[in-house]
């Protein structure tokens, strides 16, 4: 299977600059016309499969993305630079409250489409859930993305031993959480 | 069914962006711009030398997302010295109540979900120095206290000191650019303080013993 790309996906939504915005500006709307959903998609998955904080995450990191959009645009490589962006909003703590009460998986939501993720796969929502955020995050990276260990530990700011063994003690902990099945966690 | 399979049912279809998000993304990163350039104004014009020395040396590390300028240091650049605690004299909110405060801080915000403790406009620890400006966004966490409740199942395992405070069992994450101090108010549920001002670990300790929640509200989160 093709690895979809963490923020990958240019449509050719280009769009002239609107009356009073920036060069910044018009760049910006673009790339988050293109990107957002997928931004999103891994979001859901770094959160353990939360629609509201993915949301907080996503426009956290869209927001730092923004303020120093002429560094990303140096960048030698901007999905790294997009996916670091997206692991800080996920440890970053200091700028704001993360509300990370949510209700227990098997509980049905209070409107219909707001857990559409949990709702996907529950079981393993609650087993990514057990994970501390870095670890999910590798998880998502190598086994979703499917990264290499380097490009892995480049976005998590981490050396790649670390990501090896995070990789490993995640899988060890997703084995002994979800239920066995005839294919298993590989 | 293997992980990866797994992972892409969790993760659910891209939905593209609409209009609506993509205005309020500029819109959050234009507003950023705009404190950024404030605090940098603010920096120069009353804190002088000292708070852009530490702004440059916070902000000077390289080019990484985590480093962009608009990380400025918690407290740095609006407060010389160590916060003292005083006695809260100000109502008392409804689901948190705190026996004590950092010198010139207000309670901000209070509802069901938080308890947000901030720098009163004008106040020493003001990033605002103005008493006639407006505080600091709601959202946003810097130079203030977020008190508020969290699942120890999202949370996973924590590392930190353990410590008792208050009636409580503990553990206070080691020192970064901000500390979180979470007390085990039920079996499902901690308390999280969230400090990002200048603290010490006894005045966080402080903080945490003379915060009270109330019962009903750590029951109905915890079910």
């Amino acid at each position: 299977m093709q690895p979809p790309a963490v923020d990958g996906g240019h449509e050719g939504c280009e769009t002239k600059r609107g009356p009073g915005e920036s060069e910044r500006d018009r760049q910006f709307r673009n790339f988050v016309a293109e990107r957002r959903g997928r931004l999103l998609r891994t979001a859901r998955l770094l959160t353990g499969g939360d629609p509201h904080l993915a949301e907080d995450l996503v426009q956290a990191a869209l927001t730092k993305l923004y303020v120093s959009w002429s560094a990303f645009l140096r960048a030698d490589n901007p999905d790294g630079y997009v996916r670091r962006a997206l692991v800080n909003a996920l440890t970053d703590e200091r700028k704001r409250i993360w509300r990370r009460f949510e209700r227990s998986v098997p509980d049905l939501p209070d409107h219909p489409g707001d857990d559409t993720a949990i709702m996907g796969d529950p079981e393993l929502a609650h087993a990514l859930r057990q994970l501390p955020p870095k670890m999910r995050a590798a998880v998502v990276f190598r086994f979703f993305h499917e990264l290499d260990v380097a490009e892995t530990a480049e976005a998590l700011g981490v050396s790649t031993g670390t990501v090896k063994s995070q990789t490993a003690r995640a899988l060890d902990k997703l084995r002994s959480i979800l239920r066995p099945t005839p294919q298993g966690v590989n | 069914m293997d992980l990866h399979d797994r992972l892409e049912r969790l993760g659910g279809p891209i939905t593209p962006a609409s209009d609506e998000d993509i205005a309020a993304d500029l819109g959050r990163g234009q507003s950023a711009v705009r404190r950024r350039r404030n605090i940098q104004t603010l920096a120069g014009g009353v804190f002088g030398v000292a708070a852009i020395a530490a702004a440059l040396a916070f902000v000077g590390g390289g080019h990484a997302p985590d480093s962009v300028p608009d990380r400025v240091p918690a407290i740095a650049e609006a407060s010389p010295g160590k916060l003292t605690l005083v006695k809260y004299r100000g109502p008392q909110p409804k689901n948190f109540t705190v026996d004590k405060v950092p010198n010139g801080f207000f309670i901000q915000v209070s509802d069901e979900a938080q308890l947000i403790i901030a720098p009163k406009p004008g106040s020493a620890a003001s990033p605002t120095p103005l008493p006639s400006a407006r505080p600091v966004e709601t959202e946003e966490m810097t130079n203030k206290i977020g008190i508020y409740l969290e699942s120890k199942e999202y949370r996973g395992e924590l590392e930190g000191e353990k410590l008792t405070v208050g009636k409580y069992q503990a553990i206070l994450d080691p020192p970064s650019v901000s500390r979180q101090l979470h007390l085990s108010v039920s079996p499902h549920t901690w308390a999280t303080v969230q400090v990002a001002v200048d603290l010490s670990k006894d005045q966080i300790i402080e903080l945490g013993a003379g915060l009270h929640i109330n019962q009903e509200l750590i029951d109905r989160y915890g079910k």
